[in-house]
């Protein structure tokens, strides 16, 4: 710092005794100089110009430097230049997580912000942007950590007349966009951790990903579903497997409309397998189910639209899956997903969702996993449910269907079970009775139905017994339901002498047709009176109550709604109550 | 108990099990054995001991985090989520948080390092550079030649 002082004052002096002298462009020609031709006069002016902006350049840099340097020990005065690198580079690191990316920001700070950026390698594993130089940067920066690879669909960028509808043979802008990243990506290979392609064809990548990746933990291909699925399978002249064979810590892999054959060692060691909307009819549930045999430590499986044969043998061993926590099977072949869940053992489900078409002559509940071998429908009485909506859907001339959908939180059920039938019939031919079992030992606090039709005693009779079940149901709703179906709330239970559902607090109820409101108000009015009497410590009148109908309720219901429950609601329109419609209204 | 005696020459007598959130001061206990001898710490003071030692107060009954926890420690599951008390114990000046964050790195405290460092980091999401620069009173020391280069790292940048 005292040279630079020194030297910034020595030029600076040096500046000032020429300024002072005076000297100005007549003054630097002595008389002798009269003498001389103009051409060797402008080259002593030209040189005396020369010399004073080298001056004014060297003062310049002199003094942006000692300005820099001031500033860089302005900064190490701060408490946060006191930390060491490795620590800015935690910070930094918490800083740049998956969901905000301010490296580039930080990088802009200062001088040693800029340099720790720089020579944090795990700063620059994540790449996630299409810019080539974006992924050369990260390739360069990252060193020898492993690579996490999330290249974003940019097909919006590319126009659509660029492939002409001929999937199969243009090099299309987006096609280009892939061979260049993958120059850059492909000789990193070794280290790749990661790799999530969207908008990716078969044709593109089989015949890059043709040599091992060795480190490769998690993978997942997706193609748009503009493109047929049909000109997506790898090209003839490709090698064998994908990854010449050779993905050794793959524990996840997605795959959407990516066909893979199932033969492939891609499948092998796998925790999580997703696959979806990817025809496989070439293959088998007992093939599948040889996947499932590679994969011990498998802890998910999602397998949606997926087209594959029945087994072709029934009988085959047990497949020991002892972390398996979640399933999630939708649109397959009844038959496939009976194959697969009978053949399967997983000690403890924390997810299951199944929806499936009947096929011919199959009832609702032979195909649901109700039925299941024992060991299934043990798995299926582990499923903590504490929250269950019931869903009957039937659409006059087309099919019907049946949902039940249960589970823990608010949003993603722990049990869903799907399946259309071709009549009504087969649909509630026995549901109750069925799904008692199953939640016989839950503790549901929330139940919802939606659809259930004004129906025989015999059903009335079923669902009475789900209610007498429901000691911990707080919210109930009903949506599309038969008043009558109501009735079972006023009541007491024939065991205990308690009042069923005694802990409902809240109560919903939609429908697209007229409410009698006596009928409710008798309701709520019973249950307040054995409330009274019975003096159960756990039980609770009714807080809430809300009703949504066609057409507005009397003003004296209305107002006597307002004396009983605390909070009343009540809205109506002349169009029936969302999402509904009138032909699918069962109550009327 | 086991006592400590700071840089300012500050003493504090606390439980081994406090004491012991710190990865150098229970290497030392073991080296030592049992001993009455005091432990200097010459890069803490006593205000920063004072806020380590109630945070190692707190989370005392927690199990350590083993080398297992440490190596298997992911970036892509890393998150900056503070727990409450934690976010209440860290609220305090910028030079007591970086001293707090210093402390600890001396002493080994990981869970106290990291919440340090989740506080800086979620000081700095979201701000653009000049925002970053005032909040920690830093100023833009860049060469022409480095902001021409930010500049043109800008155009491919994800983040501006």
């Amino acid at each position: 710092m005292d040279a630079i002082n020194l030297r910034i004052s020595q030029l600076v002096a040096e500046l000032i005794q020429h300024s002072q002298s005076g000297e100005s462009a007549h003054e630097i020609f002595s008389p002798g100089d009269e003498g001389r031709d103009t051409g060797e006069m402008f080259e002593l002016l030209d040189s005396a110009a020369e010399a004073l902006t080298s001056i004014r350049d060297q003062v310049n840099v002199s003094l942006q430097n000692a300005i820099l340097e001031i500033k860089s020990r302005r900064n190490q005065l701060t408490p946060i230049y006191h930390l060491p690198p490795e620590i800015y580079s935690r910070i930094f690191e918490f800083a740049c997580t998956r969901r905000t990316t301010t490296r580039g920001r930080i990088l802009q700070v200062s001088k040693l912000w800029r340099e720790i950026v720089l020579n944090t390698p795990r700063l620059w594993t994540r790449i996630n942007a299409n810019s080539a130089e974006l992924i050369a940067a990260c390739v360069l920066r990252s060193k020898n950590a492993p690579l996490e690879i999330d290249l974003p669909d940019d097909t919006s960028e590319c126009d659509p007349e660029d492939d002409n509808g001929v999937f199969a043979t243009a090099c299309t802008p987006h096609e280009q966009l892939f061979k260049t990243q993958m120059a850059l990506l492909m000789p990193q290979i070794h280290r790749w951790q990661s790799l999530a392609l969207e908008n990716v064809r078969a044709r593109h990548f089989w015949p890059k990903f043709c040599i091992a990746a060795p480190w490769l933990e998690k993978l997942a291909l997706t193609l748009t579903p503009d493109v047929p699925v049909s000109a997506e399978d790898p090209p003839p002249e490709t090698p064998r497997d994908i990854f010449a064979g050779v993905t050794p810590h793959l524990r996840s892999l997605r795959l959407e409309r990516i066909y893979i054959p199932l033969t492939s060692s891609i499948y092998t060691g796998l925790e999580a397998l997703s696959v979806q909307s990817v025809d496989l009819s070439d293959f088998t549930a007992n093939e599948f189910l040889d996947v499932l045999r590679a994969c011990p430590r498998l802890e998910s499986l999602w397998l949606n639209w997926i087209i594959m044969l029945g087994p072709t043998h029934e009988s085959q061993p047990i497949v020991e899956l002892p972390r398996l926590s979640t399933i999630d099977i939708n649109s397959m072949s009844s038959r496939a997903i009976r194959h697969i869940l009978s053949s399967i053992d997983p000690p403890s489900l924390e997810w299951l969702s199944v929806r499936t078409n009947l096929e011919d002559e199959e009832t609702i509940y032979d195909a649901l996993p109700f039925d299941m071998i024992a060991n299934f429908k043990r798995t299926v009485e582990n499923i903590h449910i504490g929250r269950l909506e019931l869903i009957l859907d039937a659409f006059p001339g087309g099919t019907s269907s049946f949902t039940i959908a249960g589970g823990v939180g608010d949003i993603y059920p722990a049990l869903s079970l799907r399946s259309m039938s071709p009549s009504r019939d087969s649909l509630l031919d026995g549901l109750f009775p069925h799904i008692l079992p199953i939640l016989g030992s839950q503790a549901l606090t929330a139940l919802s139905v939606d659809g259930l039709p004004a129906s025989d005693a015999a059903l009335l009779a079923d669902f009475h017994q789900l209610i007498v079940q429901g000691s911990e149901i707080r919210h109930l709703e009903f949506k599309r339901c038969c008043p009558s179906f109501l009735l079972p709330l006023r009541r007491v239970s024939p065991d205990t002498d308690k009042l069923l559902c005694p802990k409902l607090s809240e109560l919903s109820i939609s429908s697209s047709a007229s409410i009698d409101g006596q009928e409710l108000i008798e309701m709520v009015r019973a249950r307040a009176a054995i409330l009274k009497n019975a003096q159960d410590g756990d039980a609770s009148a009714l807080q809430k109550l809300h009703i949504a109908s066609r057409y507005p309720l009397d003003e004296e219901v209305v107002r006597t709604f307002k004396e009983l429950v605390p909070d009343f609601s009540h809205t109506f329109s002349h169009t029936p109550p969302s999402g509904l419609d009138d032909s699918m209204d069962l109550s009327e | 108990m086991v006592n400590l005696v700071t840089s300012d020459n500050e003493s504090f007598t606390v439980e081994k099990a406090v004491a012991s959130r710190s990865v150098l001061i229970k290497n030392m206990l073991e080296d030592v054995g049992e001993s009455d001898q005091p432990i200097p710490l010459p890069n803490v003071t006593a205000s920063v001991l004072k806020k380590v030692l109630e945070y190692c107060d707190h989370h005392k009954n927690e199990p350590m985090p083993t080398s297992e926890d440490l190596a298997a420690e992911d970036t892509r599951k890393r998150t900056t989520d503070i727990g409450e008390w934690d976010q209440k114990f860290i609220q305090v000046d910028q030079e007591m948080l970086f001293e707090i964050i210093l402390a600890a790195n001396y002493l080994d405290i990981k869970p106290l390092l990291d919440v340090g460092c989740k506080t800086v980091a979620n000081m700095i999401k979201g701000k653009t550079p000049e925002e970053i620069r005032k909040l920690f009173n830093i100023v833009n020391d860049f060469t022409p030649e480095e902001e021409a280069q930010i500049k043109k790292e800008n155009e491919w940048a994800e983040d501006r």
